[in-house]
């Protein structure tokens, strides 16, 4: 077996830095040939410079990876730096005999505390207190005449989707006094709910009885606009979404209808149908809508995390063992 | 005994809300004579309505308020609907052997879930994200090439004062991986401590070892500039303090130049020194700053709570019971 490693990415500092840590956590791991490809080069060099891999970390979506899968006879995993492999084509990798693992939860405590900072946020309109501030009025209209904002207390807070985000999302409300209620297609141990603290309820019962609703599923064929014009029908009219999973899990066209009609309360989102979000969408600027840039993951220690964990899953590939995480074609 | 209870406040629909929540709350609590003053009209006025009232309850700060009390022989009790009574001459009061009762923790589970939304947005520029958005320019620029940000697992943070505020950010806290200590005055039982989670440190020690520091003390001359800056020389470079108590406990001057000289990462405020905040005050738009405009305990449940408390002290009061939450003067 091979022990060639290749990190496919731009030749910036964003990729130095990676490349320094991951060569960290390599050396620790050892028996790792950790190689840097620029993703910038004609691709008959990124080719050349591939031949031998075993594993191949994209920095980023690209075109390359199935063409260098193809042409890569030594390629057996394709490994990801991100929760979500959406943008890979896990069915041709399959064809090819190449397994797609994603980070294992390496930034899965960031997006979990970004999904109950987003929950916080459109709750007490955060973004317009904010902004009131630096225009000078104060709190001068913030929240009508009176309070309307609200705390978590006693609401039912909906998560689809107890995987390794999901969970941390749950044990981080476990202090707040409110109810906890998940749906899962995956089948969970009875241990890895109880620390959960989340009540199992099948997904419409969610759906129409939860205060906030928080996704937290993979982008696949089956999760795309799982929440859509039903869905919005279904929900409480003083219910928030939140979505710092994978835009097109939420139908947005149906998202702004309902938020438009009153027919849901709010919606925070880390992530939009299209990425960077287009000029002439509405979410934005809409009253009791807060859009953050897709950075619910960012945060150092994800990266630390990535490094690390990406590494391990290179280091069982190369020993010959089994990946850890593997995602599979849906 | 008198069983007459008294809410001062100017007319409007926010006071009319608020006392017919009062009179529901009092109502089901019976024997409470609750009337509406209105706090607008000419002092002597003022003065004979609240003629025999044996508690009064100040929305707002009227600034004939210690006369008030001076003309009225019946009071016995001065109840804020506001957990800080810093603006009442609590001395002078005493004198006159009436005390003053803070609202019983009515708005604690708000104020302590804004600590964290502060805590949040600050540790991720949650501000700079959101206006991004809105100016059409996605994640550019935040958090440079890579991320500066951070999530709280590993962080130390401190709690000064570990009141009914206090100990609820401690619990809610305690699903996130972090090391929660507290500094306080009172000495609180061991079960209400362990309750918590937070571990006893003294002042000097929160401050200079704590990666964020949350203050939830009264105003008073002791806390007054309490952070202020040999505080601010103690505190790591990489710190961020949070305030949701009351502007003057930090020294205003001395925090603007510790942020701007980097001696400390950061500050989430939700009060200032000055209310609203002057025009010519640079901590809203510096960067590494997020200030709220004085909204933390603004929330429905809040309110509810409110009044409900409040008319629990009246019950005890017209029943000639001890009222609770009395706050003595210092």
């Amino acid at each position: 077996m091979s022990n060639l490693v290749v990190i496919l990415g731009p030749n910036n500092e964003g990729s130095e830095i990676r490349m320094k840590e991951t060569q960290e956590s390599a050396d620790k791991i050892g028996g790792i040939d950790l190689r840097f490809v620029d993703s910038g080069q004609p691709m008959d060099e990124i080719i050349g410079q591939c031949q031998g891999a075993v594993v191949l970390l994209p920095q980023a979506a690209s075109s390359a990876i199935i063409e260098i899968a193809s042409k890569v006879d030594s390629l057996k995993l394709v490994q990801t730096f991100s929760a979500g492999t959406d943008y890979i084509d896990k069915a041709a990798l399959a064809e090819m005999g190449v397994d797609v693992a994603n980070n294992g939860g390496a930034n899965a405590v960031a997006v979990a505390e970004h999904a109950i900072g987003l929950m916080f946020s459109t709750n007490r309109k955060l973004d317009v207190q904010i902004e009131s501030v630096k225009a000078g009025t104060w709190m001068a209209g913030v929240g009508g005449d009176r309070a309307e904002f609200h705390t978590l207390v006693g609401k039912r807070i909906g998560i689809v989707g107890l995987g390794r985000i999901g969970s941390r999302v749950a044990k981080r409300l476990a202090g707040w006094e409110c109810e906890i209620v998940y749906h899962d297609v995956v089948d969970h141990d009875d241990d890895y709910v109880a620390a959960t603290g989340a009540k199992k309820v099948d997904f419409d019962e969610l759906v129409s009885t939860c205060d906030i609703i928080t996704l937290h599923v993979p982008h696949d064929r089956i999760t795309e606009h799982m929440m859509s014009g039903r869905e919005f029908g279904m929900m409480k009219p003083t219910a928030i979404l939140i979505n710092t999973c994978r835009g097109p899990v939420v139908d947005e066209t149906a998202l702004i209808r309902a938020l438009e009609s009153k027919e849901i309360f709010a919606a925070g989102l880390d992530v939009t149908e299209i990425e960077p979000i287009e000029a002439d969408n509405p979410l934005p600027t809409m009253p009791n809508v807060v859009v953050t840039p897709h950075l619910a993951t960012r945060a150092i220690e994800s990266e630390w995390n990535a490094s690390q964990f990406t590494m391990e899953n290179a280091g069982r590939v190369v020993r010959g063992e089994g990946a850890d995480w593997i995602v599979k074609p849906v | 005994m008198s069983n007459i209870v008294v809410i001062l406040a100017s007319k409007g629909p926010a006071t009319e809300t608020t006392f017919s929540e009062s009179k529901a709350a009092a109502d089901k609590i019976g024997g409470i004579d609750l009337r509406l003053v209105d706090v607008d009209q000419p002092f002597d006025k003022i003065v004979e309505q609240c003629q025999g009232a044996v508690m009064i309850l100040p929305k707002g700060r009227p600034e004939f308020f210690t006369s008030l009390i001076e003309k009225i022989e019946t009071v016995k009790l001065v109840q804020t609907s506001s957990a800080g009574t810093d603006w009442i001459d609590k001395a002078t009061l005493a004198e006159l052997g009436v005390d003053v009762a803070n609202n019983g923790g009515a708005n604690a589970v708000a104020v302590a879930e804004h600590t964290i939304g502060l805590m949040f947005s600050t540790n991720r520029k949650l501000d700079r994200q959101i206006e991004s958005v809105k100016d059409g320019t996605w994640s550019a620029g935040i958090g440079g090439e890579r991320d500066e940000f951070h999530t709280l697992v590993g962080k130390r943070i401190g709690i000064v004062g570990l009141g009914r505020i206090g100990s609820r950010v401690a619990k809610r806290l305690n699903g996130w991986e972090c090391e929660l200590v507290y500094h306080d005055v009172v000495q609180h039982d061991a079960e209400y401590v362990a309750a918590t989670g937070a571990r006893q440190v003294d002042f000097d020690e929160l401050v200079s070892t704590s990666d964020i520091i949350t203050l939830h003390v009264p105003l008073d001359r002791v806390t007054e500039h309490m952070m202020s800056d040999r505080e601010f020389e103690m505190m790591k470079p990489t710190a961020i303090l949070i305030n949701a108590c009351r502007g003057p406990v930090v020294d205003e001057n001395a925090l603007i130049r510790a942020l701007e000289s980097k001696e400390i990462f950061a500050a989430g405020l939700d009060v200032t020194e000055i209310e609203p905040i002057e025009a010519d005050n640079p901590l809203p738009t510096m960067e590494n700053v997020v200030v709220t405009p004085h909204v933390a305990s603004k929330s429905l449940e809040s309110q509810l709570n409110a009044a409900q408390y409040t008319m629990e002290n009246a019950g005890r009061m017209v029943r000639g019971e001890n009222p609770e939450w009395i706050v003595k003067p210092v």
